[in-house]
């Protein structure tokens, strides 16, 4: 027996160490992040690199490539009308233009897709040129530096390349779209060298430092030896890339997540990405953060990186495209400065919220004696639901150790002021009403005895969109559903009546113009407006002969609400045009949507009214700000809250929603229309052409009559993350078929009558 | 006999420190506002006895554990007497019986959502279009579930306690001419009684562990008839209704320690 | 009862009991297609109903690799579960076997009391307690470290339970003539009480292991470095991809626990009997 037990007992302590070594083997990540919480958490530590901006050329647009040299001179490859290439010897004061492609081959208005610099100042790109009519072609050009241009061809393909680089003179890398190896090629005549195969499967971009080529597919980074082609001593790199998948995420072309670059030793090379700047050393099992992300310009969302640099004498300069400029970023360690900013203010939102970041990202900037820490609850990647994510968070709000500022959304706020967990900021919304105004029916949505303890700082407008003739009538959701099947008697090839974008978002936005009705004036539950909502739901579904895949329709909880954007801000015009739908619930959060609803009136005759589904004017409330009342930052939080609801961060255009600042609200109306979109007109006799529309700007009487609308707006939407899954969770079981309206009605009924109760 | 104080020393610091502690500060904060500042009596008390939703948890607790534990105790019991007949094969069924308690709660809820969902397994073997987990089956899913954990243990408690009563009385009563089933009514029940204890107590807190799948695989909000206590504390926590959760906890405590101090009376009179 | 009967109920309810596992296990080796097919009614609630075949057809390792090779988190996780748990059960030994002896050989004032206290507070279910521990957690500083999930978790009361009703039931008879020997209370305790009781402190610690092993209600709420998770917390959500990285990690979740179950089931059982029949 004894014999037995220890042979057990000795099987089962392996298998513990097995699991332990395997475990100890894959330690780089918890070692980065461990590193990266002892920096942030020493006391008074010393030291921290400072942003800089410094001048570019003029007029630069972008920047193809930028190169550090030796003599302590920077050198630009750059767009501005003319792809050129420009030196400065004293720090960016002056520059001086050493090359330009206008220039040395005669044209007007090159244009380049990509380019590089050589050690030597030549310049290598890809030209995209127009020839004839509606024909572009891709030139592949070298221009030396004694001025000549030269147009080689590479390989046979004429193909777009994505990524160009040096590491000798002479000699450029370059790669293809869609390519799953780097090719060498002479840069005089084109002749392929070699290959390099990092079997990363296909590459998206690649960069270089010191002899490393660090190439980045599409869940996986490989790094090579320039001179060997096989994996380098850096080869840590690899693993260290991999595990942040923002690193593979590429935003607009010609920026990129990351960038790499050489260090002054041999053994080092730098990777910069929106969290920071990093180092890395060669035989290193991990980066090590030099530069803290969160504390500048890095962070932020509108900043997208192009290349970065190491200068000799320690700081880095990044270059980047900041929303449409480009910037020139210098980064210089200061051992005066205290590495984290004196004061903390944590902000907590549930979901994550891009306009939410770059708000954070300019107050940051802005007032840099604040260190701000933005939270998320909700991250999607692992198994933390919105339930539990309350709990904790209230759990630190009550013992103290919670957020500063809260941004509202999903969460229960009703119960946070009956708690009193919230502050009274009147007197901030105070301070803005008398400098820019606000709009006081939409600010007021929480008012509780004269004080505001939530205020939503942007709204949507739930509208039905589509064309005029169906809209006539619509006052409530009852006349809503007679519309919609008399349009579908009149409209018999129409797919659908009533435009659904995605099932999630096509629900989603009916609930909420709906929402106002469900709960009583006395927070009891009305079945009947339940009933109302369910049924006449699944009518108007119904009327559709568009019915989602299986794998479309899924479960309608937030949880799984897909790609993270928000579609019920994206009209149905497009739809409408092309004749697929009729009309559309849309929630309008941005001039955007105005102006297009305004331009495709050109062909046809389209309009938009509130949707007053619930027989009230509803509004979307939308991050919704609160400070915490426990909190020691009550300064600090303000002065954010200030500038949240200050013209500044309001003017940011987002589909999150229009200003609760008048100010930025009539800016926003008056914004000069940008944005173009393509459509597809399908003709009578079953023709298709395309169009280009480009957005018209509103003119004065049109804002006006926008302006009267939102001035009509009285009753907020119900945005209670819990309540809406639990209708739209049976709901969408209704619509899908699954089960009947009554038990929809049923179900629905008993859950928000326990949740009522509690 | 101060010695015997001494070996319970050290559990006794750890347990008022973090057991007692928070336990008495939630008494206080019963008695107290959400954010623990202002005194209000027993109004959070009175609150939480008129809410509605408090009212159908603690029916559906109370249901739920008048259900169960007879149950289960009746089902392991009969089991157990079966087992203890057989050889052989008893014994592996017995490791087999255990099983259930050793699955991580996470897979139990995958199963049980594979199993229990509308197109799940279950509805596709026999052909029903049941959907289990939002009608009033639920109530009688969980109700599984908790057997199927625990069906085990109480198995081999029972088949300890059975395994304790000498052969040689049910021999004498079988000279006496007593038939099986007398013999079971008159002599194994009563020897039973002490094991009848402890398998109730372990039952009734194992019955409170049903709320974590219950929650994995519903949610905050369940069907009406699994509604249990457990998720009315969850959702008043959600909300910040400290006050009502703290009251709640209080009356739960005290309904415990009733039901404890009358089994115990039941259990000293033997 | 005689007759084929109690056997085929009895092995009936066994197979009941074994199923799941069964299911598991199969569901690990199925490949992604395979599984897709399977799953879709429910996850993808494509209509029809969820058929599952006993035997997968193009049977794989492939999830066992993705799980060991590609998911470094998995075992940090494991490793910290194996940490916690190893953890509570020493401290559950060190610090409520003696409190369970105490309680249960010897009379002083309170004791009656205690006991009570102790079975009271071994019912408080989480949610109730959780702000108050997190109030007591954060004044230690123990917010967010592993120390604060292994402390509380050593005083649990529900060992100390288990252990009083074994140590209850060994004879007064033995312990006297010990003490008539000459030996001393510590002396008793362990060479006689640890010995005999040994079938209660295993039981104790193999009922504690699983409960410590599946623990998610703590972690989640104390522990916000999510590189400190245990294994518990570690669930893939079911979408069609990832049912099969969720089916091996339940399995080597399981694993563990099955093994545990193994080594001390006889424990388990010849403690279970000499508590059970004497009060």
């Amino acid at each position: 027996m004894k014999k037995q037990i220890r042979g057990r007992v000795a099987f089962a302590l392996a298998l513990c160490m097995l699991g332990g070594t395997l475990g100890g083997c894959k330690g780089t990540r918890n070692e980065t992040a461990a590193q990266e919480k002892k920096e942030t958490a020493a006391p008074a530590a010393m030291g921290r690199y400072m942003e800089e901006e410094m001048m570019l050329p003029d007029g630069a647009a972008f920047i193809y490539d930028g190169k550090a040299l030796e003599d302590g001179s920077i050198r630009v490859a750059a767009y501005n009308g003319d792809v050129c290439v420009y030196e400065t010897k004293d720090n960016a004061k002056t520059w001086e233009q050493t090359l330009s492609l206008n220039e040395s081959m005669g044209k007007e208005d090159s244009y380049a897709i990509c380019g590089a610099l050589s050690p030597d100042g030549s310049l290598f790109c890809q030209l995209f040129e127009k020839s004839g009519e509606n024909d572009y072609v891709y030139k592949t050009v070298k221009v030396a530096p004694d001025k000549t241009a030269a147009e080689v061809s590479l390989g046979e393909g004429r193909d777009i390349l994505s990524s160009l680089h040096y590491i000798e003179d002479g000699k450029i890398l370059a790669h293809r779209m869609g390519d799953t190896q780097i090719t060498l090629y002479d840069d005089a005549t084109g002749e392929t060298l070699r290959t390099y195969d990092p079997h990363c499967g296909e590459i998206q971009f690649f960069g270089v430092a010191n002899d490393q080529i660090i190439t980045m597919g599409q869940k996986e980074a490989a790094v090579l030896d320039y001179e060997s082609g096989e994996v380098s001593e850096f080869g840590a790199l690899e693993e260290v890339l991999k595990e942040d998948k923002n690193n593979f995420i590429m935003g607009t072309s010609n920026a990129y997540p990351i960038v790499f670059c050489a260090g002054n030793k041999a053994d080092e090379v730098y990777f910069c990405n929106r969290g920071g700047i990093y180092r890395c050393l060669a035989d290193g099992a991990m980066a090590e953060r030099v530069a803290d992300g969160s504390l500048n310009s890095l962070s932020a969302p509108n900043v997208n990186l192009e290349s970065m640099q190491a200068l000799a004498d320690g700081s880095f300069i990044v270059f980047a495209r900041k929303d449409a400029d480009a910037v020139m970023l210098r980064y210089t360690y200061d051992g005066n400065v205290p590495a984290l900013p004196g004061t903390e203010l944590k902000v907590y939102a549930l979901e994550e919220d891009l306009t939410l970041r770059q708000i954070v990202s300019n107050f940051q900037t802005r007032n840099p004696e604040y260190y701000v820490n933005l939270e998320i609850g909700v991250t999607g990647e692992d198994a933390v639901t919105i339930s539990d994510a309350l709990r904790t968070l209230n759990t630190e709000m009550v013992a103290g150790s919670g957020p500063d500022v809260l941004i509202l959304d999903g969460m229960p706020i009703d119960s946070y002021i009956e708690r009193g967990i919230l502050a009274d900021i009147s007197d901030v919304v105070e301070k803005v009403k008398s400098t820019d105004g606000v709009w006081e029916n939409i600010a007021g949505a929480y008012e509780k005895a004269g004080a505001l303890y939530a205020v939503p700082t942007r709204f949507k407008v739930p509208a039905l969109v589509g064309k005029s003739e169906a809209l006539d009538g619509i006052t409530d959701f009852a006349s809503l559903t007679d519309a919609v099947q008399k349009l579908r008697a009149e409209n018999d090839g129409t797919e659908e009546i009533v435009n659904f974008p995605t099932f999630y978002w096509g629900l989603h936005s009916l609930y909420s113009a709906c929402s106002p009705a469900l709960v009583g004036q006395d927070k009891g539950l009305d079945t009947q407006a339940v009933s109302v909502f369910v049924e006449q739901a699944k009518q108007i579904y119904d009327q559709n002969e568009y019915t989602f895949q299986s794998d479309e329709a899924r479960s309608v909880t937030r949880g799984v609400s897909e790609y993270g954007y928000d579609f019920s801000t994206v009209t149905p015009l497009i739809n409408i045009i092309w004749g697929q739908s009729v009309m559309g619930v849309c929630n309008l959060a941005n001039c955007d949507a105005l102006q297009e609803i305004k331009t495709v009136r050109d062909i046809l005759d389209v309009g938009w009214t509130p949707a007053k589904l619930s027989g009230k004017n509803v509004y979307l409330p939308a991050q919704v700000a609160g400070i915490c009342s426990r909190t020691e930052q009550m300064e600090g939080a303000k002065a954010f809250v200030e500038y949240f609801l200050s013209k500044d961060a309001q003017a940011l255009n987002s589909g999150s929603g229009f200003p609760v600042n008048r100010a930025a609200f009539s800016e926003e109306l008056q914004k000069e229309a940008s944005m173009s979109t393509g459509a597809t007109i399908k003709e009578d006799d079953g023709s298709e052409h395309e169009v280009m529309l480009d957005y018209q700007s509103l003119d004065e009487e049109e804002q006006e009559q926008f302006s009267k609308a939102v001035e009509l707006l009285d009753t907020p939407a119900l945005t209670d993350a819990v309540l809406e899954d639990m209708v739209l969770e049976q709901t969408g079981q209704c619509l899908r078929g699954d089960i009947t309206a009554d038990d929809a009605v049923r179900s629905i009924s008993q859950k928000m009558s326990l949740y009522l109760a509690e | 006999m101060r010695k015997g104080f001494f070996f319970v020393l050290p559990s006794l610091t750890g347990v008022i420190l973090f057991l007692l502690l928070p336990f008495a500060d939630v008494v206080r904060r019963s008695f107290f506002d959400v954010l623990g500042n202002a005194f209000v009596g027993l109004r959070n008390y009175q609150t939480v006895f008129q809410n509605g939703a408090f009212l159908q948890a603690a029916s559906n607790t109370l249901r739920f554990t008048a259900v169960c534990i007879p149950l289960l105790v009746t089902v392991s019991l009969a089991a157990a007497v079966l087992l203890k007949e057989q050889k052989g094969m008893g014994s592996i069924f017995k490791s087999m019986y255990l099983v259930p308690m050793a699955i991580p709660v996470a897979s139990v809820v995958l199963l049980w959502k594979l199993l229990f969902d509308r197109s799940g397994i279950l509805n596709g073997l026999f052909s029903l279009e049941i959907d289990w987990m939002n009608s009033e089956y639920a109530f009688w899913v969980l109700v599984f579930s908790y057997l199927w954990k625990n069906l085990g243990y109480d198995v081999i408690l029972w088949l300890a306690g059975l395994a304790g009563i000498a052969p040689e009385i049910y021999e004498a009563a079988r000279v006496d001419g007593a038939g099986q089933w007398r013999c079971f009514f008159s002599i194994t029940l009563p020897n039973l009684l002490p094991s009848l204890y402890t398998i109730t107590v372990l039952s009734f807190l194992n019955s409170f562990k049903a709320f974590r799948e219950a929650y994995l695989v519903a949610g905050d909000y369940p069907h009406q008839s699994m509604y249990l206590m457990q998720h009315l504390f969850n959702n008043w926590f959600r909300e910040l209704s400290l006050d009502k959760l703290a009251a709640g906890a209080v009356i739960n405590a005290a309904a415990i320690l009733l039901l404890v101090m009358l089994l115990r009376r039941a259990w000293e009179k033997e | 009862m005689k007759g084929k009967l109690p056997m085929l109920l009895l092995g009936a309810l066994a197979f009941l009991c074994c199923y799941p596992v069964l299911f598991l296990l199969t569901g690990t080796l199925m490949d992604n297609g395979e599984l897709r097919e399977a799953l879709s009614p429910v996850v993808q609630q494509s209509g029809g109903a969820v058929t599952w075949r006993l035997l997968p057809r193009y049977p794989t390792l492939q999830h066992y690799l993705e799980l060991l090779l590609d998911e470094p988190e998995f075992f940090v996780m494991f490793w910290n579960t194996v940490k916690l748990t190893a953890a509570i059960l020493a401290g559950q030994f060190l610090i409520g076997t003696p409190a369970a002896w105490g309680l249960a050989r010897f009379c002083f004032p309170l004791r009656r009391l205690l006991s009570v206290l102790y079975i009271i507070l071994m019912m408080m279910p989480f949610q109730v307690r959780m702000l108050s521990d997190y109030l007591v957690l954060d004044r230690l500083h123990l917010l967010d470290t592993h120390a604060g999930i292994i402390l509380p978790a050593v005083f649990s009361t529900f060992p100390v339970f288990i252990m009083y009703r074994f140590f209850r039931a060994i004879p007064e008879a033995i312990l006297e003539s010990a003490r008539l020997d000459g030996a001393g209370v510590l002396q008793i305790f362990f060479y006689i009480g640890l010995p005999l009781g040994a079938g209660g402190i295993v039981s104790a610690l193999v009922l504690s292991f699983l409960e410590y092993w599946n623990l998610i209600e703590q972690p989640l709420t104390f522990l916000k470095d999510k590189s400190l998770w245990p294994l518990a917390l570690y669930l893939p959500n079911i979408g069609a991809e990832k049912a099969g990285t969720a089916f091996v990690s339940s399995v080597f979740t399981l694993a563990p626990a099955v093994f545990t179950f193994l080594l001390g089931k006889d424990y388990l059982e010849q403690g279970i009997a000499a508590a059970a029949v004497k009060e």
